[in-house]
């Protein structure tokens, strides 16, 4: 799914019109009444007498050998196959996948079928896909600036303004870009790598110790003047890092604090900051440029039937390998887990206003909600407008539904009034996500959870991201209580130990004192004392 | 042409051979008689190579192959490996495989572009038969038998199968397989094709007990001599003939 580069650019004539998101195409394509489809299905059926695999009992199309072989090689046939070997029935397709999805994520055909309209493909995610005429293309997604989401003419006609920053072990290069064009650079080294071993003095120092030695003293003193020159460099480009649009930053971890301060222009969890989707080799102006010209890149598809094809491919040989979806489920939930965290970033002071007045729209529903006699004054088919209302009005600026603000926000009792009033927690915001995965309280899942437990039917709850309630077996409350138990009397313990050690302590520090106390000859007679009883006992 | 002979006075000739289209392995045996058979049948064609597998003389049973490669368990001694590549054609190549299933006769049967393999062989061994032998795989059971290499036999002509496999799989099967598929029996009633039978494009040996009803059945769904498939019946005469001479 990489696609191929053929020299295309960002800037060029031909982006001018026609550019869609790939969503938007994929969703028309999967339409109600796609004629395709039901030709497929009616030559389905009559094969259906013909041509069955006899493990799995579901009909194949003779003409169609590809569809055959790739059957037999599915994961559902093989797992079939050897059920039936040891003599079990063998699994319905859904039930497979059911099976499958509880050990991975759902990258398999039924899920696909039923959820046409909802596209879940193994795209990779730093693409940004669109379609022109028929044709697929992508570009890197880090260019898009904050709060966009999807590619529009807009984005073919500016200019990719930014600025570059790479550094890599004493090696930094710098350059910023306006209207296409390098208008500043910077390149310095200093020596603070070991030489010959690799890693940054002071990276060294905290994982074997502090080295003594005269270069290491050396490269210490280099790392901090390497930090004082690129201080003095962002102040020197101080206007130039605050009207861009965009910073591209490579480097090790552990030098980001190098940009990032009290007194550069770079704030700490700045919007603009983004990582280079691409390896970069040694900073020099000329990587510089070259990093630049490579985020203007598009790369070409192919039309969308090889697309989508190749698409399939990928899909196939993602089921292949069961370790590799658990993989991908763990890429997944971290991926969830820093896009919210993401989430939480966007929503900048530019949207507080915005929010703001949802946030007074929802006040006044709950108000109304409040006193459960307004409703009934309302006429019937007014009640239901609202109600509708309620369910799909969408707000700017990242196209949320009422339940994603509400989640958002947090507001618990409106979060329940929503879903009780039918309110699709699946639907998906511009940011390709339902409500659930938009808020981070845990009251609020808790809310989410337990409406799925009284209503498992009513949505698709896969889909909507909300985990089925954990029910706890017998067995397993008993070992909390056990666990609790134990923790309680190790607690118990543990106090008891601390008290008998306090007490120890104030013994002798009395017997200290008392013995302080004494006067020198009183001292003299004491040590003495003990020498003879010494002396007894031997 | 097929011909019936026997191994030592066992009807499995199977057990004991593996027949290809570039080569055939012949267990060594006591005397000499089936392989001076064989080798007068082949030897101007293809090489007949006299082999022990793993010390064992059941070669038939335990490694498969086609035009393309060989498949031996992983018991195979590395004297009887070095033979074998010695003696095989340059083109032909040899894999030891390490599959638990280790009588890979019974679990795997092959023509030269596709293989029918029992469903728990594991994913090397299945990537071997695409890689060494290539040959399409398919995991497939034959009704209540899984071990497709001892009831089944095949070439690029055609297939023949025990004669309780189901109608629907035997219809599965010649889809998979593009050839003719037919339900049959070897050396008077033996459900044991693998065992009773080894075929390739133009000849077949089955075991001594085979009928000529039998027999007729294998010449014409392998498209033996000049025989075709309506012939079964007409020709029964000439193959009895043929037998007692």
């Amino acid at each position: 799914m990489l696609g191929s580069y053929t020299g295309l650019k960002m800037r060029d004539q031909r982006w001018m019109s026609g550019v869609e998101p790939l969503n938007d195409v994929l969703r028309r394509r999967a339409g109600p009444g796609n004629e395709e489809d039901e030709e497929f299905y009616d030559a389905m059926e009559k094969f259906d007498d013909l041509y069955k695999c006899t493990t799995c009992g579901v009909s194949l199309d003779v003409d169609l050998r590809d569809s055959i072989v790739a059957h037999y090689k599915s994961a559902w046939h093989r797992h079939n196959a050897k059920l039936l070997n040891r003599g079990k029935t063998p699994l319905q397709e859904e039930e497979f996948d059911d099976l499958s999805d509880e050990e991975a994520t759902s990258s398999d055909e039924s899920s696909n079928e039923e959820s046409e309209n909802e596209i879940r493909f193994p795209l990779q995610n730093s693409r940004l896909f669109f379609a022109q005429n028929d044709r697929v293309f992508s570009l890197y997604r880090c260019i898009l600036r904050d709060l966009e989401y999807e590619a529009s003419s807009k984005l073919f006609t500016r200019p990719l303004d930014c600025v570059i920053l790479l550094l890599n072990g004493g090696h930094f290069a710098g350059g910023v870009f306006e209207n296409d064009r390098l208008m500043e650079r910077k390149t310095f080294h200093r020596y603070v790598a070991r030489a010959k071993q690799g890693t940054v003095q002071s990276q060294h120092d905290k994982s074997a110790g502090k080295a003594h030695s005269a270069g290491a003293n050396l490269r210490r003193y280099n790392e901090q003047q390497l930090s004082f020159d690129i201080r003095r460099l962002l102040t020197e480009w101080n206007s130039a890092l605050i009207s861009t649009p965009l910073i591209f930053i490579r480097c090790a971890s552990y030098q980001m604090k190098l940009f990032q301060g009290e007194d550069s222009p770079i704030e700490k969890r700045d919007k603009r900051i983004r990582n280079i989707p691409f390896e970069s080799r040694r900073p020099t102006v000329d990587e510089v440029k070259r990093v630049w010209e490579r985020l203007g890149r598009v790369f070409e598809h192919g039309s969308r039937e090889e697309f989508f094809k190749n698409l399939q491919e990928t899909k196939e040989s993602l089921k292949k390998s069961r370790t590799l979806q658990k993989k991908a489920k763990e890429r997944q939930r971290l991926r969830t887990l820093t896009d919210s965290e993401e989430e939480r970033d966007v929503t900048g002071e530019k949207e507080i206003k915005q929010k703001r007045k949802d946030h007074l729209k929802s006040r006044e529903i709950h108000h109304e909600n409040d006193e459960p006699d307004q409703w009934p004054l309302l006429e019937a088919d007014w009640r239901k407008k609202a109600i509708l209302y309620l369910r799909n009005r969408r707000y700017p600026p990242d196209n949320s539904t009422l339940l994603h603000i509400v989640s958002h926000k947090c507001l618990d009792s409106m979060v329940e009034y929503l879903l009780e009033i039918g309110c699709d927690p699946s639907l998906k915001n511009a940011g390709d996500k339902p409500p659930y995965a938009i808020t981070t309280d845990k009251q609020i899942r808790a809310i989410f959870v337990a409406y799925r437990e009284k209503n498992p039917d009513e949505w698709n709850w896969a889909k909507c991201h909300i985990p089925a309630p954990i029910v706890k077996t017998e067995e397993q409350l008993l070992k909390e209580a056990e666990k609790k138990k134990e923790k309680n009397t190790k607690k118990k313990e543990k106090q008891r130990e601390k008290k008998e050690t306090d007490r120890k302590e104030e013994e002798e520090r009395k017997a200290r004192e008392a013995y302080l106390a004494l006067t020198d000859r009183e001292k003299r007679a004491l040590v003495s004392l003990r020498r003879e009883m010494i002396g007894y006992q031997r | 042409m097929a011909l019936r002979m026997d191994y030592e006075g066992s009807n499995d000739v199977g057990v004991f051979c593996t027949l290809t289209n570039k080569y055939c392995l012949v267990g060594i045996g006591n005397t000499q008689n089936f392989y001076s058979q064989v080798e007068a049948e082949l030897a101007d064609t293809i090489p007949v190579v006299h082999t022990s597998i793993a010390a064992t003389r059941i070669v038939g049973r335990i490694t498969v192959g086609n035009r393309h490669g060989l498949l031996v368990p992983s018991a195979t001694t590395d004297q009887e490996l070095q033979h074998l590549r010695n003696s095989l054609p340059d083109e032909v190549r040899v894999r030891r495989v390490d599959e638990r299933l280790s009588a890979l006769g019974n679990v795997i049967v092959c023509n030269d572009h596709v293989a029918l393999v029992h469903a728990e062989i594991s994913q090397e061994t299945e990537e071997c038969i695409s890689d060494v032998l290539k040959a399409e795989v398919f995991r497939v059971s034959l009704g209540q038998n899984s071990l497709v290499g001892s009831y089944c036999a095949l070439s690029s002509n055609g297939a023949l199968v025990a004669a309780r496999t189901p109608p629907e799989t035997q219809r599965e099967l010649a889809a998979l397989l593009q050839v003719p598929v037919v339900a049959g029996t070897i050396n008077r009633g033996s459900e044991l094709i693998g065992a009773g039978l080894c075929v390739n494009d133009w000849t077949a040996f089955c075991g001594l007990n085979t009928t000529s009803t039998e027999l007729s059945v294998v010449e014409s769904i392998f498209k033996l001599g000049d025989h075709v498939p309506t012939a079964i019946g007409s020709q029964l005469r000439d193959t009895l003939i043929e037998s007692m001479m």
